[in-house]
Parts: C-alpha cells; structure tokens; sequence
C-alpha cells in the first residue's frame, strides 16, 4: 500500500523540474534570470573622415585594438563592447550571436554599416553561472561618394546568448 | 523499504538529466545593445589677421603696356618691382602709416598632428568702392596655391597667406582711395 503513494510523489516532483523556468533542471525556488548587462558600449570614437569614395572600413577588435583605412582620421579612440553575463547555468558553454546592423543620424539617409562581430571565443560561464563578454566589430562606409554630415550616428544590435 | 527508496531516487535523476539536455538545445537570452560614434568632419578656420599692403602710390601706364607689381611674402614684405616707367607701386608708409601684414589663419578643433590641405581659390581684383573713374588692381595670385599644414597636439595650426598685386594698362588712372579684393582659402583633410 505504501509502495503506490511513493511512486506517485515521485512523477509529481519531476514533472516540476521539466517545467521549472526555462528548461533549467532546478527547483522552482532556484531559477535566476539570465541577464546581459552591458559595462561598456561598443563605440566608434570620434573621426574625420576624408572620402567616402568607397566603403572604407574602420575595425575595432575585441581586445581593443584599432585598424583604419587611410581614409579615417580618428581623433576619439574607437572601445569594443563589454557585457556582463549572469544566471546562466554554471560551467556552460555559450554561443553569442549578433547580426549585422546599421548606424544611422536622426534626419538623414547616411548611414554605416556594421558587421563582423567578434565574440569572445570559446566563452563558458563560471562556476556561479557569470561570464565577461567582449566583442569588436567592423564599421564600413556606404561608399556612396558623398561624405557623411557631421553629428553623431548609432544604432541597436542584438546581442543572443545560447548555451 | 530502503531498497525501494533507493530506486526511486534514482528516477528522480535520470528525469532531471533529461531535463537539463533539453534546456541547453533551447535556451537563448538576447538584449538589446547600442554602438555610437561621432563624424567631425568640419575644420574650424578663422581669418584672424586680413592681409593688407599698406599704403602706396600707385601708378599704372595708361599709354602702354608696363606693368608694377607688388609682391607681399607670406612673412609680411612687401617687395615693388616694374617693367618699365610710369608703372609704379611705392611704398609711402613712412608718410602715411597703415598696418602691413600678410594675411592669417587660424584652425582650431581639428584632429591633433595631423596634416591640412590648404589650398586657396577665386581671386578677386582689388577696387575702390569710393572711387569715381579708377580701375582695379589685379590681385595676380595668392600664396600658397596650394599647401600644407601639420596641426599641433591640440589639433590648432596656422596658416599665413601672401600676394602678388599688379597694375593694369590703359584705362584711367588709380585714384585715391582704400582698394580691396578677396579669395578663397579652403582647408581639408
């Protein structure tokens, strides 16, 4: 009589860890929501730029180094990007995807582009489930022959972490 | 009754095994990031000292084709040369003082160390606006044509302009008054 009772308990607390919030096999007490904060926003700095004759590309990688073409004049240091990773499940794995986006100015059809993000490779969280994530990119000019207005130019990209 | 406690612990970990390979097939968090710069293309340039010769007696052949010309550096000489009476420019400064100067430049704002095109454009004959019946002198040329200029660490630099001035032929004479031409300085990277 008492073997049946214990089976039962047993599916009931199973069935709480496959539903438990996002796939994580814990208590329900026990999920932390994955947050991605960022420390530092990726930027481009401040530049001149001489032409915009063709796309010319300005690249800041993620360990902070800057390559540009002869066409940019850079007179604030381009910064890479650095988000911090927490609640994700501990010694895990992450893929960081971002796709290509664009830099525009309010009220004009200028625009960049940029593209070629490069995540921290082989990025895991620790044991507490945090992660440092830092990334560069590559910015391009339209290469349209019309040089760019003056102001400030941004943008949104998306920033997924799958693990 | 401990055997059956055992096995059913058991289950519990092999569900919860299950439980964690499905998540990691799944999971994804995204947000939302932003990414700037700032274009500063536009060089700050003022003409803080207007070229000016000074004054002299200007004289042109009104019979025949000599010419005089008036040379300022781009230090502030002025140097008068002809090819030939009654053509003159003489310089009488010492009895009617005005300020000489070449003309000046001033960039600020610009990126630090770095170097400036200069180039300068559109010249335009010097004239007497209160003149009646005179004639312009031909404002010949402007140095540098072209040129440039290495900003210091501040992204400031300097640029000083000379002229060569030269009397027509023919026509009226110069008639007393304050002549005056212009051209175009143009900078960029």
């Amino acid at each position: 009589m008492m073997k049946p009772v214990q089976k039962s308990a047993m599916a009931i607390v199973c069935t709480a860890l496959i539903c438990g919030g996002a796939g994580v096999c814990v208590p329900f007490a026990s999920v932390i929501a994955q947050t991605i904060t960022p420390v530092q926003e990726m930027s481009f700095g401040k530049f001149a730029l001489k032409n915009n004759s063709s796309a010319h590309m300005l690249r800041v990688a993620r360990t902070g180094g800057v390559t540009a073409d002869s066409a940019y004049i850079v007179m604030d240091t381009p910064v890479p990007a650095e988000y911090t990773l927490a609640g994700f499940t501990p010694s895990t794995p992450l893929t960081v995807s971002i796709p290509d986006s664009t830099l525009t100015a309010a009220g004009t059809g200028d625009h960049f582009d940029l593209r070629d993000f490069t995540p921290t490779p082989g990025l895991t969280t620790d044991g507490a489930g945090g992660a440092t994530l830092r990334f560069g990119a590559s910015l391009y000019t339209s290469g349209s022959g019309t040089n760019y207005i003056d102001g400030a130019f941004s943008g949104d990209i998306d920033i997924t972490v799958d693990y | 009754m401990l055997k059956l406690h055992t096995k059913a612990l058991a289950v519990i970990a092999t569900a919860g095994l299950f439980c964690a390979a499905s998540g990691a097939a799944n999971a994804q968090t995204t947000v939302q990031g932003n990414v700037n710069l700032t274009v500063n293309n536009a060089i700050n340039i003022t003409e803080t000292t207007p070229m000016q010769f000074g004054t002299f007696l200007v004289v042109k052949d009104i019979a025949s084709t000599e010419v005089a010309t008036l040379t300022l550096s781009d230090t502030g000489t002025a140097t008068p040369t002809t090819t030939g009476t009654p053509a003159i420019f003489t310089d009488i400064s010492a009895v009617a003082p005005a300020a000489r100067s070449q003309g000046i430049f001033g960039i600020t704002g610009a990126a630090p160390t770095t170097v400036i095109n200069v180039a300068t454009s559109n010249l335009a004959d010097l004239t007497c606006a209160l003149c009646t019946g005179s004639d312009t002198i031909t404002l010949f040329s402007v140095t540098p044509a072209t040129a440039t200029v290495t900003t210091d660490g501040t992204g400031a630099a300097t640029i000083n302009v000379g002229a060569v001035l030269k009397t027509k032929t023919g026509g009226n004479q110069y008639k007393d008054g304050l002549y005056a031409g212009t051209y175009d300085l143009t900078v960029n990277y």
